[in-house]
């Protein structure tokens, strides 16, 4: 299997070659720092599939689990599904 | 907009947590993506097993029928389809988008009941079409009506890859061989095992696919034995020829809602992975959020409905309902009940570690 | 165990990423950069990453000269690749909704043409004109200057980072500064959960919480975090080069290189805070809807398309809305860098560059010694007219 060809994001066309050099030639090892060197994770679906790989791939350089994986909760975003922005300007707020 | 308990996700949990908040006097708003309720039931063309008093003999979509009318019934539960909770905003609104508007809802209690998703195999090509979670391909066959291919592989023989596979057959499909890369069957039930062996279905156990072939879709794999390494051992490999495959590898809970409320998440593999800290009761770190079904965990369905129960009925207790404490305790004992089944060791072990971590937080 | 530095700059965002990088290259001792999280991880990773000459005073147009120009060559000088860089000069465009504003926004281009920044002046069918997409309903005129732009905030810290480091400099991420540690007059190191690091010199680079760092020495600044809020959409093929602002709506928007649509409006009334432990960066659906309507206004074209994420972010804020600089003169060896009052970014190349020169007493390449702390204190605010928020 080679890294190079194998996308952990598809949103954002990043690999796993990519993710494991940002990890272990670059010094970025925490999950909101992966994800600002290598985009994955800011595409359309905010990280659903890439997240759990790329903290599995930190558990391991942690020698750790990934729920231990240095990440701020703030980094999942909202919108969560993404929304159009004739739909944001549609709130009803009627309390 | 303001409600006593907001239900989010409309499966076996989401459905039985709102009949039970609201039940006790609860005023409740259900959330469902889906234009209907039911979740996964909706796929489950097959009768299940297990519940022996309730469901046995069941098939997954009357089950959903059934629920959803008693939701749809009860003049205390707002049912919103279609509609999806987009986040946790600064004010304390759980956004709900529903057809093109914006709707925040002001909830004294949360029960996260949003399932699971599908854990993808991280291979070289797993990105061209062709290749599919077995999920999605459960909902084309029996939402849509399409069948994705002709000639399957299934990689993953847990409950889900083999019914697929029995479901796939029974549609006319041709499924070339199911692997996994366990030594022998865990999760799936022997019935289904059994019909697909009698369909004459290759079950390749310790092994994986480690080729994907094809460039701008799927024209074949590779299947090998694996060491104990889960490395493929040379001169093992099978070609098959194949134009769809069906990854069920398992699933993880779907944990964005919860990261974004603080609900602290920790890693039991046995419940798929990243999964909620709660208690017995369904109660989470955060006061206000509680969790069921896949979400919390997973699972199957009628555990799921049973967590269900719990968590409405709870949500409904904190806030001061009255609530018949006998009933929860009654559908606790059919969890582990149901959980003591000779199958569920490695499932056991998950709660086992669940529960330890409940207690050493002191959640009740 | 601790070994001591000359320098240890506290906090890695743009200010103290460019200031280490300056020091490191001045050969001007060793070098400890803190961040409590990591590199990017406050208000530079948080912003829209825009660079405009487009002031109103001298002073300003002076300083984003010397930054235009320090971004221009920021591959080279740091040998970074030019791509993550991604400085794209595709212009700011500045909207003017009233006579008075367009009048402002002229007197603007005056100061700009003084110190050599070409600013054009438009009228709405020059801008219909190369802009078509643009709806400019009430639009009276406008200004445009094609060398402003934006760059990747995330890799210009890092590029700066990793020159630092190649001259020597270390990085200790996630080591939060629990107190500024002095005796007598003098600054001596800074206290971190791993224990004391001692250091000659501090330079206080960590946005809004150098407020709280100073305070506790007794140090009080005027700077405070003002929540601000952004959004960025899904990718589309790329139509509109220049960034898109207005003084008077309070909103900016641009296309980024990858085709999202990022833009931001200011609240009407900010949440603000001083301490850190009152920060709330939880994103509101107020600046959704807000946004959504303000943007429709001119860029219809975006109704239909996705919004994908979006995020709060904090201004380190001062009264006059410029940063602070130089030295605390309260005690012996403090420094700071901070206040960027939503420019931080785009200041900090040059605004960084002349601390750096500062500290080691060089001739500076530009006069800031106005922005220094005791100026508000003194009554000696600095103006500037142009600003969105």
């Amino acid at each position: 299997m080679d890294p190079e060809k194998v996308i952990v994001c598809r949103c954002e066309d990043v690999t796993l070659a990519d993710i494991r050099k940002a990890i272990y030639e670059l010094g970025y090892t925490t999950y909101d720092e992966v994800k600002r060197y290598t985009r994955a994770g800011m595409g359309p679906c905010g990280g659903k599939t890439c997240r759990p790989i790329i903290l599995r791939e930190l558990a391991r350089y942690w020698n750790t689990t990934p729920d231990k994986v240095p990440m701020r909760p703030t980094m999942i975003r909202p919108p969560m599904k993404n929304i159009t922005f004739a739909t944001a300007v549609e709130v009803e707020d009627n309390e | 907009m303001k409600t006593d308990v907001l239900v989010i996700g409309g499966g076996p949990a989401g459905m039985n947590a709102a009949i039970e908040a609201a039940r006790a006097g609860a005023s409740v708003t259900l959330v469902e993506r889906q234009a209907h309720l039911g979740g996964q039931l909706v796929k489950q063309t097959h009768k299940f097993f297990g519940w022996a008093e309730k469901g046995a003999g069941t098939r997954g979509i009357q089950l959903a029928e059934e629920w959803s009318k008693a939701v749809e019934e009860h003049e205390n539960i707002t049912v919103m389809l279609s509609s999806e909770a987009i986040g946790l905003y600064d004010d304390g609104a759980w956004m709900i988008e529903k057809e093109g508007k914006l709707i925040p809802i002001y909830p004294k209690k949360v029960v996260i009941a949003v399932g699971a998703q599908e854990k993808t195999l991280p291979i070289e090509n797993a990105d061209i079409p062709g290749v599919y979670g077995a999920g999605a391909i459960q909902t084309m066959m029996h939402v849509y009506g399409v069948l994705p291919g002709e000639k399957y592989l299934i990689v993953g023989a847990g409950n889900i890859g083999v019914i697929l596979a029995y479901q796939l057959a029974q549609a006319g499909a041709e499924v070339k061989a199911v692997v996994d890369v366990l030594p022998k069957l865990g999760g799936a039930y022997w019935v289904h095992v059994t019909k697909i062996r009698r369909m004459g279905i290759p079950l390749y156990m310790k092994h994986t696919v480690i080729e994907i072939k094809g460039t701008k879709w799927v024209e074949g794999a590779t299947i090998a034995e694996i060491d104990e390494k889960f490395q493929p051992i040379p001169g093992t490999e099978k070609e098959l020829d194949v134009d769809t495959i069906a990854i069920s590898i398992g699933l993880s809970p779907l944990t964005d809602l919860m990261y974004q409320a603080g609900v602290e998440l920790i890693w039991i593999p046995e419940l798929g992975g990243l999964v909620p800290v709660h208690s017995e009761n369904m109660r989470t770190n955060k006061p206000e959020i509680y969790v069921a079904g896949d979400a919390s965990g997973i699972e199957e369905a009628t555990t799921a409905a049973l967590e269900g129960k719990i968590a409405g009925a709870v949500a409904a207790k904190d806030l001061g309902f009255d609530v018949n404490d006998e009933a929860i305790e009654e559908w606790k004992k059919e969890l582990s009940q149901l959980r003591d089944a000779p199958l569920l060791e490695r499932l056991r072990q998950g709660l086992h570690k669940l529960h330890e971590a409940a207690k050493e937080r002191g959640l009740q | 165990m601790n070994k001591t530095y000359d320098y240890i700059v506290v906090g890695a965002g743009i200010s103290g990423a460019v200031v280490a990088y300056e020091l490191a290259k001045r050969k001007a001792g060793s070098i400890l950069i803190l961040d409590k999280d990591f590199p990017t991880a406050g208000a530079t990773g948080s912003c829209a990453a825009g660079i405009r000459a487009q002031f109103g005073t001298e002073f300003n147009v002076s300083l984003m000269k010397i930054s235009l120009e320090k971004f221009e060559n920021l591959h080279e000088e740091l040998d970074y690749p030019k791509e993550l860089i991604g400085l794209h000069q595709g212009g700011y465009l500045v909207l003017a909704y009233s006579e008075e504003e367009m009048e402002n926004l002229r007197r603007n281009v005056r100061v700009q043409h003084k110190i050599g920044i070409n600013t054009e002046i438009l009228t709405p069918e020059e801008v219909h004109y190369r802009w078509p997409m643009l709806r400019l309903d009430g639009v009276v005129g406008a200004t445009y200057h094609a060398r402003d732009g934006h760059a990747d905030p995330f890799y210009t810290t890092f590029a700066y980072i990793e020159a630092a480091k190649r001259l020597g400099a270390e990085l200790r991420k996630y080591t939060p500064v629990l107190k500024l540690l002095t005796e007598g007059e003098k600054v001596v190191g800074v206290e971190t959960p791993d224990g004391p690091i001692y250091g000659g010199n501090i330079v206080v680079a960590a946005g809004t919480w150098s407020t709280k760092l100073l305070k506790d020495i007794g140090v009080d600044i005027p700077l405070w975090a003002e929540k601000h809020e952004i959004l960025i959409t899904e990718p589309l093929a790329r139509f509109l080069d220049p960034m898109v602002i207005s003084f008077s709506k309070d909103f900016y928007a641009q296309q980024r290189p990858h085709g999202g649509f990022i833009m931001g409006v200011s609240p009407d009334d900010p949440e603000h805070w001083f301490d850190p432990k009152d920060y709330n960066i939880q994103s509101s659906w107020h600046f959704l809807k807000k946004m959504a309507s303000t943007i429709l206004e001119v860029m219809p074209f975006l109704k239909d398309v996705h919004i994908v994420r979006q995020w709060a972010g904090f201004y380190d804020m001062t009264t006059d809305h410029h940063h602070i600089v130089g030295p605390i003169d309260a005690y012996d060896g403090l420094w700071i860098l901070a206040g960027g009052s939503g420019h931080g970014f785009m200041f900090g190349p040059s605004v960084g560059m002349i601390l750096a020169q500062w500290i080691v007493g060089e001739e500076l390449a530009y006069d800031i010694t106005k922005l220094n702390w005791k100026r508000f204190d003194e009554g000696k605010l600095v103006i500037e007219p142009a600003v969105v928020g």
